[in-house]
C-alpha cells in the first residue's frame, strides 16, 4: 500500500528529468545505471497520477473559479445584491455583442407590459448600444467590508435610457433580473459566497468530528470503539432530511442572520461526519500494527505523537477524499432547507434562497433565467464528484 | 463482444494507458505552474463564455415589440378589472333572493315542485320523504341569473384539513338573513323578517316555516334558544357572556322564546345597526340543532351515556367533546347546509354531498343547489397556483393571490377557467401597525422609550410620510391601484377621502422634521438615529407567512434613509401569537377586515377586540366591555383603556353612539369623528388600497355574478348565490358514490373502541390506523421471535444486527424526543397561554384537558415513558398506549389521534420507495453492465456525464420542473382522488402521476448504483475464470450474466440498506412540491405548527422504516452471500 511504505527512490530512465539527488539506502551500492536517479515524494506522485485525469483537473480549475468568486464578489459582481432596479422587473439576460467601433457591448432593453396580464416583456434596442467598460470607476464599495475600492470587473457605461414617458438607468443583467429588478448574476456570485463557506466551514465541523471520534475509535480500540460504532450506526440510521427538516425549524426565527449561518452548517454536519468517521477508524486499525509505528511507541512516543506523526500522514490523502466527497451533501442540504424556508432566510442571499424565488410557476414558464443558481449548485456538486473520484484514483490507485 | 475483458487483467482500473514520459519534467512544482498559469486564465475564460452562453440560451426572442393587444382586448380587460360600482344603486344592486308573498306562496312558480334526480330515485326508493315535506311550502328564492342543470362536483383547495372550516363559514352562511352580492340590500334568509321596536331595544325575529335540519328534524326557535343559553350564554360551554355583536351598549341582552316560529330579542339600550349584525353574525346563532347537542351537553345530557361517550372518544372533559361534535367534518351533526359531511375522513380529499333537506329553490321551484359535491383537496401554499392556474378548481377565491395575476390571466385559454375580480371589502392586504400599547419591561430600558416613540404621534406621522409609495405599487402593483390608508373604500357610506390621503406623501424632508422634532437629533456610527439619550435605537418589524414579508424590504430601507433602523423578522405563526398577546413587539404587518363595514368590523379605526394589532390590550379591555367599565375587563391582564383624554376614547365613544343610532346616514355622520381621528394620528401605516379578489371560475360553470364584495363579514362567497351555480355539461359520475354518502352516511371514529356504533359502515380508514398500530406490534414481537429463531439456528451474524436494531431505536427516540422537546414553547404551551390569558372558565377546563391528554405536569423522563408506552404494560389502559404498542399518539392541533392521519400516508411511502428501487434497479443494471463491458467508449462517458448530473440536481427541483411540463401534480386526480374504489381507471390515474416522484427520487440513486455496479463488475471481469471460460469459446452474453454479473450484484442488494433511508428522507421535499400524500409533507407541516408529538411520531415511525429497510437489505445479503452466512464474526 502506498500509504504505507517508505519513500520511494524509484530509478528513472529518462535522462533529461532533473531528478532530486537522494542518496541511495545503506547497503545498496550503485546499480548499472549510470545516469542520475530521481526521487519523488509521496504527494509528487499523487499530483501525477491527479494530473492525468483530466476531468479532475478540469474540475478543479472550476472550483478555483467558483470559489474566486466567492471571495471576490465585491468587484466581480456589477451590482450589489439588494440593488433594485423597479423599471426592469423581470428582465431577460442581455445580449453581447462586438464590433471594432464600439467594442463590447450591449443594447438597452425597453419594457413592454401586456395590459391585459401584465407579463413584462423586453425588447432590445440596436439603436441604443452600451458599452461594457472593463474596471472602470463605479459606486464605491468596501471589499470584504474593509478595503474601499471603486473599480468593478466589469460594468456597463451609466446612461438614462428613454422608456416611454419616463427615463430609466442603463443595465447590463448576464442572467437578467429578477421580480424587483435584482441583477441575478450579481446576487448569484454574493450567494456563492455564503452557499460555498457553508460547505467549507461544514466539511470543518466533519473533519473536526469525524477525526477525533474515529481516531479514538481506531486508536483506542476494545469497547470505545465498539461504543462509537453502534454510535456511527445509530446515526446512520437517522433518515437525513427529516432530521434536518426538523432541527432546523426549531432554530428560533429571530436569531442573528449570523447565528443561523453557524447553526445550520453545524446542523448539517451532524449527520456527515461518519462517513470520515468509518474512514479513519479503519485506516488507523490497519497501520496500528505496522512496525513503525510500534517501534515508535517502544522508543517511547507520546500516544499523541504516534497519532499525528507517523499514521495521520498515511491516510491524508483518504481524509481529503472523503472530506471532498461530502462537501456536496451539505451544499445540497443547505439549498433544501433554504428552498424549504428552513435554513438560511432572506435578506440573506445563498444559491438556496434564490432558489425559493424558483419554487414558482412563473420562474419555469416565462422567466427562466431565474433558474440560473440551479446550473452554479449543479456544477458545485459535479465538481467536488468529479474532484473527490480524481484525488481517490490518484492517492489510492490499487484500492 | 468481451475484447476488454482480456486486456482488463493487464490494466489498471484508472484511465487507459498513457504516456509516461511528460514533457516539460516529471518534477512536481515546474509542472504544476505551468498548469495553473495557463488553466486559471482558460477556466476563467471558459467560465465567462459559458456564462454568455447561458444568458443567450435562457434569453427569449428580444428582436421585436411583442404583438399588441386589440383595442377591444384591451378595454374588456380594463373593463373586467373595475371593480367598483354605485352603492346607492338601489334596485340596480345584485339581489339573489328573491321575495315572495306570503299569501301567494302555493300560487307562484316557485312552490317547491323539481328535485335533483339522485333525489328523486330515494324519495322514489322510500328512502327519503317527498320534496314538499322535506322543505315545507315556503322555501327560500334564489334567482342566480338562468335555470340551471343537476349534478356535478365543486372542486376546491384548500392549505390544511383545519382550513375545510370554511364549509361551515362561508359556503353554509346558514343566518338568519344574509348579505347580497354586493352588500345591500340585506336578504331574508332562514328567518322571514324582523319587527323593530320605536325605541330600537326590541326585536320580533320570525323564522321560514317548514324548514328541517339536515337529518329531517324541524327547525325552529328551540334552537336558536338552545344556542342562546346552552352555548354562548352559557358557563359549561361557553364564557357565559353574549357576544359582542348582540351587546348594545353597557345593558343586558336578552333572548325569549315567542312560538316555535318567533323569537325576540331584547336589549337595554338602543341597537342600530341590528339588520346588518344579523347578516354578517346570525350564521352562528343557527349552528346547534337542540335535539343532537342536548344529549352531549353536560347540563342536559344523560350522565351514563355521555361519560360513555367520552370514554368513547378518549376526551376527558365535556367541552372537548363538545367542540368536536360540531366541529364541520362531524357527520353525525345535522346541519343547515346546502352541502353537508356524510362520510368521515381524516386526509383529503374531503367530500361534502347535497343536503336533501335544504330550504331552498330556483324560481321555477326546483330544489337548490344545482351541484351534487363538494370536495376540498388539500395542497401546500406555494402549490396552489399551480393547481389553479391548471383548471383544478371548479371557482374559488380563497388563496388566489395577486402576485399569480400574470400566470391567471395568461392560461385562462389554455386551462379552461377565466378569472373574475371582485370587490375587496378589506381595504388592505397588507399593513404596517405600530404598536401603541407596546409592553414596558424594566429589564430591558429601551422597551420604554420605543414604547413612548411608538405612542406619539408624530413617530408614526413620520414613518408613513418617510415610506415611498410610488415605487411599491408600480414594482408589486402594476400600478393598479392607489396609495392610501386604511380607510373604508370610495363604495362605502362611510368613505373618508382625508383620512384616505392621510400623510401617504413620499415627503423624507417632512419626515426628518418630525423626527427631530421627537429629540432623535444625535446619529449613532452607522448614520443613524439614536435615543435622546444616545443609545442605539433599533426597531423590530415582525411578520409570519401570512400575509408575508410583501414590500417590507422596500420599507425598511426607506426608513433607513430617514435614519430609522428597523430589522425585519419572521416568526413561527405560534411565536407570533404569544408575542403579539403579550404585547411585546414593536411594529407587526398584518391585513386589515372588513373595512368597507366600519360599524360591523371597527378594526383599523378603533379596535374591538385583541386581533387589532396596533393596540391588542385596548382592543381586549374594549371587548370586555371595559368602555361600560365592566368587571369582565379587569380580570386579565393586558387589559387596559386608553386614559379618557385620549382621542382613541373619544373614537371608542364615536364607534358606542354610531351604533345607537336608527339610520344610516345618522351613523355615518357620528362615526366620522373616528375616522377623523385616524387620520390625525395614523393608527397603523399603509401603503395602498387593495388590489381585487381574484377569482378562479371554471369556464363551464355559470351563474357567477361578475361582481361581488368579498370579504369576512359579508361571507363571501356564501353572499354570491353559491347554491344557483351549476354545470352547462354537469357529470354524473359521482352519483352512485352520492347516493351511497346519503344513505350510508360514516359517524366519527370513536377509538376508545367501547361505545357502539350508531350508524352503519365501519370506516375502511379507520382500519389503516389500527392495521399500522397492529404492524408496529406485530413486527416488534416478530423481531423478538426471529431473533430467538435465529440466535439458535447460530447466525451470528444476523443476530447481532437484530440485538442492534432494540437499542438503536431506543437512542433514536430519546435523540427524537430529546429534539422535540428541546425548544420553549410549542404548540401546546402556546395554546395554553393563550387560553390563559382569556381567563374563561371553559378556558380553564380546556386547559385542564389539554394537560391532562399530554401530561404536561409530568417531567421530561415521564413523558418519554408515556410516549414510549411504558406506562400501559403497568396500567393496561387505553389512555396509556405509546408508541410500543404501535398507537403514535395525539396530534396537538386537531386532537386526532396520529395513526389514523399517518395510516395510509406510510403505505403510500413504502409503496412509491418500494416502485422507486424497483425502477433503479431496472435502469441501473443494464447501465452498469454497459458501462463495464464497454469501458471508456462513448456510451460510458455519457451515462457517467448523466449519472453525476442526476446527482447534482436538486430532487425538488427536478420535480418542479417536469410537474410544470407534464401538467400533472398530486398522486390521483381530483375526480379520481375521492373515490375510495379502485377501478381500472383509478390505477391508470395513479400511474399518470406517480412517474415523476419515482423518476426524480430514482435518478439520483441511480447514478450511484450504476457506478457501483460498473466498478464490481470491472473487478470481477478481470478474474481469470472469465477469460478461461472465453478462452474455451463461451458465448460473452451468457458468460456475462451467468457469472460475473450475479456476484456483482450482491453488493447492490446491501445498497437498499443505504437506498431505502435515503428514499425516506428524500422523499419529503419531493413530496411537498408534488403535494403528495405520504408522511414527508405531514412531517413538515406538524413541525411548522410546532405540533411537537405529530412531528416527533413522524420522525420516529421514519427512522423505523430506515432501520427495517436496512434489515431487510442485510437479511437479503444473508441469503444471496454464502460468505457472510459462514463466516463467524463478520463486519
Amino acid at each position: 500500500m502506498l500509504d504505507s511504505m517508505p519513500r520511494e527512490s524509484p530509478p528513472l530512465a529518462t535522462s533529461d528529468a532533473p531528478g532530486v539527488e537522494t542518496a541511495l539506502p545503506d547497503g545498496v551500492h550503485g546499480t548499472s545505471r549510470a545516469v542520475p536517479v530521481g526521487a519523488l515524494s509521496q504527494w509528487q506522485l499523487i499530483g501525477l497520477r491527479f494530473r492525468r485525469h483530466r476531468l479532475a483537473v478540469a474540475s478543479l480549475f472550476a472550483l478555483f473559479i467558483l470559489y474566486a468568486l466567492a471571495v471576490f464578489s465585491e468587484p466581480i459582481a456589477p451590482y450589489a445584491p439588494y440593488a433594485r432596479h423597479l423599471d426592469y422587473p423581470y428582465a431577460p439576460p442581455q445580449s453581447l455583442h462586438f464590433n471594432l467601433k464600439q467594442g463590447l457591448h450591449t443594447y438597452a432593453l425597453e419594457r413592454y407590459v401586456d395590459p391585459v396580464t401584465f407579463r413584462k416583456q423586453y425588447v432590445e434596442l440596436p439603436s441604443e448600444p452600451l458599452k461594457i467598460r472593463f474596471f472602470a470607476v463605479g459606486e464605491a464599495y468596501q471589499l470584504w467590508g474593509v478595503i474601499p475600492l471603486q473599480r468593478r470587473l466589469f460594468s456597463v457605461e451609466p446612461r438614462e435610457i428613454a422608456q416611454g414617458a419616463t427615463r430609466a438607468p442603463s443595465t447590463f443583467f448576464l442572467l437578467g433580473a429578477d421580480r424587483y429588478g435584482r441583477d441575478v448574476f450579481s446576487r448569484t456570485v454574493y450567494g456563492a459566497r455564503i452557499s460555498l463557506s457553508v460547505g467549507m466551514i461544514g466539511v470543518l465541523f466533519t473533519f473536526v468530528l469525524g477525526l477525533c471520534l474515529g481516531g479514538l475509535s481506531g486508536y483506542v480500540g476494545g469497547r470505545t470503539d465498539s461504543v462509537i460504532q453502534r454510535g456511527i450506526e445509530v446515526v446512520n440510521a437517522f433518515p437525513q432530511l427529516p432530521l434536518w427538516i426538523a432541527l432546523s425549524a426549531l432554530l428560533p426565527g429571530d436569531w442573528s442572520a449570523l447565528a443561523v449561518y453557524f447553526s445550520i452548517t453545524l446542523l448539517l454536519s451532524l449527520l456527515n461526519w461518519t462517513g470520515l468517521a468509518r474512514v479513519v477508524r479503519g485506516k488507523i486499525l490497519s497501520l496500528r500494527e505496522e512496525e513503525y509505528a510500534v517501534a515508535a511507541r517502544l522508543m517511547g512516543a507520546s500516544h499523541a505523537r504516534v497519532l499525528f506523526r507517523h499514521l495521520l500522514p498515511g491516510f491524508t490523502s483518504h481524509i481529503i477524499v472523503a472530506l471532498t466527497l461530502s462537501v456536496p451533501g451539505v451544499i445540497l442540504g443547505e439549498t433544501a432547507l433554504s428552498f424549504l424556508g428552513l435554513g438560511l432566510r432572506p435578506p440573506i442571499v445563498s444559491w438556496g434562497v434564490m432558489l425559493q424565488d424558483c419554487m414558482d410557476v412563473k420562474a419555469v414558464r416565462y422567466y427562466p433565467w431565474l433558474l440560473s443558481p440551479v446550473l452554479f449548485i449543479v456544477g458545485t456538486v459535479l465538481s467536488f464528484n468529479f474532484l473527490g473520484d480524481g484525488v481517490r484514483d490518484a492517492a489510492d490507485p490499487y484500492g | 463482444m468481451l475484447p476488454q475483458g482480456v486486456e482488463l487483467l493487464t490494466h489498471r482500473a484508472s484511465g487507459p494507458p498513457r504516456e509516461s514520459r511528460d514533457k516539460g519534467g516529471v518534477r512536481g512544482r515546474g509542472r504544476w505552474l505551468q498548469i495553473w498559469l495557463l488553466g486559471v486564465p482558460l477556466a476563467a475564460l471558459v467560465f465567462a463564455l459559458g456564462l454568455v452562453a447561458l444568458g443567450s440560451a435562457l434569453r427569449p426572442k428580444l428582436d421585436k415589440a411583442p404583438p399588441e393587444r386589440s383595442r377591444e382586448e384591451v378595454a374588456l380587460a380594463v373593463q373586467n378589472r373595475d371593480v367598483s360600482f354605485d352603492p346607492k344603486g338601489g334596485d340596480a344592486l345584485p339581489r339573489i333572493e328573491k321575495p315572495v308573498d306570503p299569501l301567494l306562496v302555493y300560487d307562484v312558480p316557485s312552490f317547491p315542485q323539481g328535485q335533483s334526480p339522485i333525489l328523486e330515485e330515494l324519495v322514489a326508493a322510500g328512502k327519503l320523504p317527498p320534496l314538499l315535506d322535506r322543505i315545507g311550502p315556503q322555501p327560500v328564492v334564489l334567482d342566480g341569473g338562468s335555470p340551471g342543470k343537476y349534478g356535478g362536483t365543486w372542486l376546491n383547495v384548500a392549505t390544511s384539513p383545519y382550513d375545510v372550516f370554511m364549509i361551515e363559514y362561508r359556503i353554509g352562511y346558514a343566518g338568519l338573513f344574509r348579505w347580497s352580492p354586493l352588500g345591500y340590500p340585506i336578504v331574508p334568509h332562514l328567518a322571514l323578517g324582523v319587527d323593530a321596536s320605536e325605541d330600537r331595544k326590541t326585536y320580533v325575529v320570525h323564522l321560514r316555516p317548514g324548514v328541517r335540519w339536515s337529518d329531517g328534524h324541524p327547525f325552529g326557535a328551540d334552537d336558536i334558544l338552545f344556542w342562546w343559553k346552552y352555548d354562548e350564554t352559557n358557563k359549561t360551554v361557553g364564557d357565559g357572556v353574549p357576544p359582542s355583536w348582540l351587546i348594545a351598549g353597557k345593558g343586558e341582552t336578552r333572548l325569549e322564546k315567542i312560538d316555535d316560529l318567533t323569537f325576540s330579542i331584547n336589549f337595554d339600550e338602543p341597537f342600530g345597526n341590528f339588520m346588518e349584525v344579523m347578516a354578517a353574525n346570525s350564521g352562528s346563532m343557527t349552528r346547534f340543532p337542540k335535539h343532537y347537542m342536548e344529549k352531549y351537553h353536560p347540563e342536559t345530557a344523560d350522565p351514563a351515556f355521555l361519560a360513555q361517550e367520552l370514554k368513547a372518544f378518549a376526551l376527558s372533559s365535556p367541552f372537548s367533546l363538545w367542540q368536536r361534535l360540531w366541529r364541520h367534518d362531524n357527520p353525525e351533526c345535522p346541519r343547515l347546509w346546502p352541502w353537508v359531511p356524510r362520510t368521515f375522513s381524516n386526509s383529503p380529499p374531503f367530500v361534502y354531498v347535497r343536503n336533501p333537506y335544504y330550504f331552498a329553490v330556483d324560481p321555477q321551484g326546483n330544489q337548490l343547489p344545482y351541484i351534487d359535491r363538494m370536495q376540498f383537496d388539500v395542497k401546500t401554499s406555494q402549490m396552489l397556483p399551480l393547481a389553479f392556474t391548471s383548471g383544478e378548481v371548479t371557482m374559488q377565491g380563497r388563496h388566489v393571490s395577486y402576485d399569480n395575476y400574470t400566470e391567471l390571466m395568461s392560461r385562462q385559454k389554455d386551462a379552461g377557467y377565466h378569472v373574475l375580480h371582485w370587490y375587496p371589502a378589506s381595504r388592505s392586504n397588507w399593513v404596517i401597525d405600530p404598536n401603541l400599547n407596546r409592553l414596558v419591561d424594566p429589564a430591558r430600558p429601551s422597551t420604554a422609550k420605543k414604547a413612548a416613540l411608538l405612542g406619539d404621534k408624530r413617530f408614526r406621522q413620520a414613518l408613513s410620510l418617510a415610506i415611498d409609495r410610488d415605487a411599491i405599487i408600480r414594482a408589486r402593483f402594476d400600478n393598479q391601484v392607489r396609495a392610501s390608508q386604511v380607510e373604508p373604500g370610495p363604495e362605502s357610506p362611510f368613505h373618508s377621502q382625508k383620512l384616505a390621503d392621510a400623510f401617504i406623501e413620499h415627503d423624507p424632508g417632512r419626515a426628518n422634521a418630525l423626527l427631530d422634532e421627537l429629540g432623535l437629533r444625535g446619529r449613532d456610527v452607522d448614520g443613524m438615529r439614536t435615543f435622546e439619550d444616545g443609545k442605539s435605537m433599533t426597531f423590530y418589524l415582525t411578520f409570519t407567512a401570512f400575509p408575508g414579508i410583501g414590500p417590507a424590504e422596500f420599507v425598511v430601507d426607506d426608513w433607513r434613509q430617514v435614519g430609522v433602523r428597523v430589522i425585519l423578522r419572521e416568526q413561527s405563526r405560534l411565536l407570533f401569537q404569544t408575542q403579539r398577546d403579550s404585547a411585546d413587539f414593536d411594529l407587526v404587518v398584518w391585513t386589515s377586515e372588513s373595512d368597507f363595514f366600519p360599524m360591523l368590523e371597527p378594526r383599523a379605526f378603533a379596535p374591538p377586540d385583541a386581533e387589532a394589532l396596533y393596540a391588542t390590550s385596548w382592543g381586549r379591555w374594549f371587548a370586555r366591555g371595559g368602555f361600560f367599565d365592566s368587571p369582565a375587563s379587569r380580570e386579565v391582564k393586558n387589559s387596559y383603556g386608553p386614559p379618557q383624554d385620549h382621542p382613541m376614547y373619544a373614537s371608542y365613544r364615536a364607534l358606542v353612539e354610531a351604533r345607537q343610532l336608527p339610520s344610516m346616514q345618522e351613523r355615518v355622520a357620528r362615526f366620522s369623528e373616528a375616522l377623523d381621528n385616524a387620520a390625525e394620528n395614523l393608527w397603523s401605516i399603509n401603503i395602498s388600497e387593495p388590489t381585487p379578489f381574484l377569482v378562479v371560475v371554471d369556464n363551464d360553470l355559470r351563474n357567477v355574478p361578475r361582481n361581488a364584495l368579498f370579504t369576512n363579514v359579508t361571507r363571501t362567497p356564501g353572499n354570491a348565490g353559491i347554491e344557483t351555480y351549476y354545470f352547462e355539461h354537469p357529470s354524473h359520475a359521482a352519483d352512485a358514490a352520492t347516493k351511497d354518502a346519503l344513505l350510508h352516511p360514516t359517524p366519527l371514529p370513536r377509538t376508545g373502541l367501547a361505545a357502539p356504533v350508531a350508524t352503519l359502515a365501519p370506516n375502511a380508514l379507520q382500519f389503516a390506523g389500527h392495521g399500522i398500530a397492529s404492524i408496529i406490534r406485530w413486527s416488534l414481537l416478530g423481531i423478538g421471535a426471529l431473533l430467538l429463531l435465529l440466535i439458535s439456528v447460530r447466525h451470528p451474524f444476523v443476530a447481532r444486527r437484530l440485538l442492534i436494531l432494540v437499542p438503536t431505536l431506543a437512542i433514536i427516540s430519546v435523540v427524537v424526543f430529546a429534539v422535540i422537546e428541546l425548544p420553549p414553547g410549542d404548540y401546546l404551551s402556546t395554546r395554553v397561554l393563550m387560553l390563559s390569558e382569556t381567563g374563561d372558565a371553559n378556558a380553564l377546563a380546556q386547559i385542564d384537558e389539554l394537560r391532562h391528554t399530554f401530561h404536561f405536569d409530568d417531567p421530561v423522563w415521564k413523558r418519554y415513558l408515556r410516549w414510549m408506552g411504558v406506562e400501559w404494560f403497568r396500567t393496561q389502559d387505553q389512555a396509556d398506549l405509546g408508541l410500543l404498542q404501535g398507537s403514535l399518539g395525539r396530534s396537538m392541533e386537531t386532537g386526532a389521534p396520529v395513526n389514523d392521519l399517518v395510516g395510509e400516508r406510510i403505505v403510500l411511502t413504502v409503496v412509491i420507495s418500494l416502485a422507486t428501487i424497483l425502477f433503479t434497479w431496472i435502469v441501473a443494471i443494464p447501465i452498469g453492465v454497459y458501462s463495464a463491458v464497454r469501458q471508456y467508449s462513448f456510451g460510458d462517458y455519457l451515462f457517467t456525464l448523466i449519472g453525476f448530473l442526476g446527482m447534482s440536481v436538486p430532487p425538488f427541483l427536478l420535480a418542479l420542473v417536469l410537474m410544470v411540463a407534464a401538467g400533472v401534480s398530486g398522486l390521483f386526480s381530483p375526480e379520481y382522488a375521492a373515490q375510495t374504489v379502485w377501478s381500472w381507471g383509478k390505477v391508470v390515474d395513479l400511474l399518470k402521476h406517480v412517474w415523476i416522484p419515482v423518476v426524480v427520487m430514482g435518478v439520483s440513486g441511480t447514478a450511484g448504483l450504476a457506478r457501483v455496479m460498473r466498478a464490481n463488475l470491472l473487478d470481477e471481469l478481470k478474474k481469470p475464470y472469465v477469460t478461461s471460460a472465453r478462452a474455451r469459446g463461451m458465448r460473452p452474453w451468457r458468460l456475462l450474466l451467468k457469472y460475473p454479473v450475479r456476484v456483482a450484484l450482491n453488493p447492490f442488494v446491501s445498497g437498499i440498506g443505504h437506498l431505502f433511508p435515503q428514499l425516506i428522507s428524500g422523499g419529503a421535499i419531493v413530496g411537498i412540491v408534488l403535494s403528495l400524500p405520504i408522511v414527508g409533507p405531514l412531517q413538515i407541516e406538524a413541525l411548522v405548527a410546532e405540533d411537537t408529538y405529530l412531528a416527533g411520531s413522524m420522525l420516529m415511525v421514519l427512522s423505523l422504516l430506515s432501520v427495517l429497510g436496512t434489515l431487510v437489505a442485510d437479511l437479503l445479503l444473508l441469503w444471496l452471500d454464502p460468505r457472510i452466512r459462514y463466516e463467524k464474526g463478520a463486519a
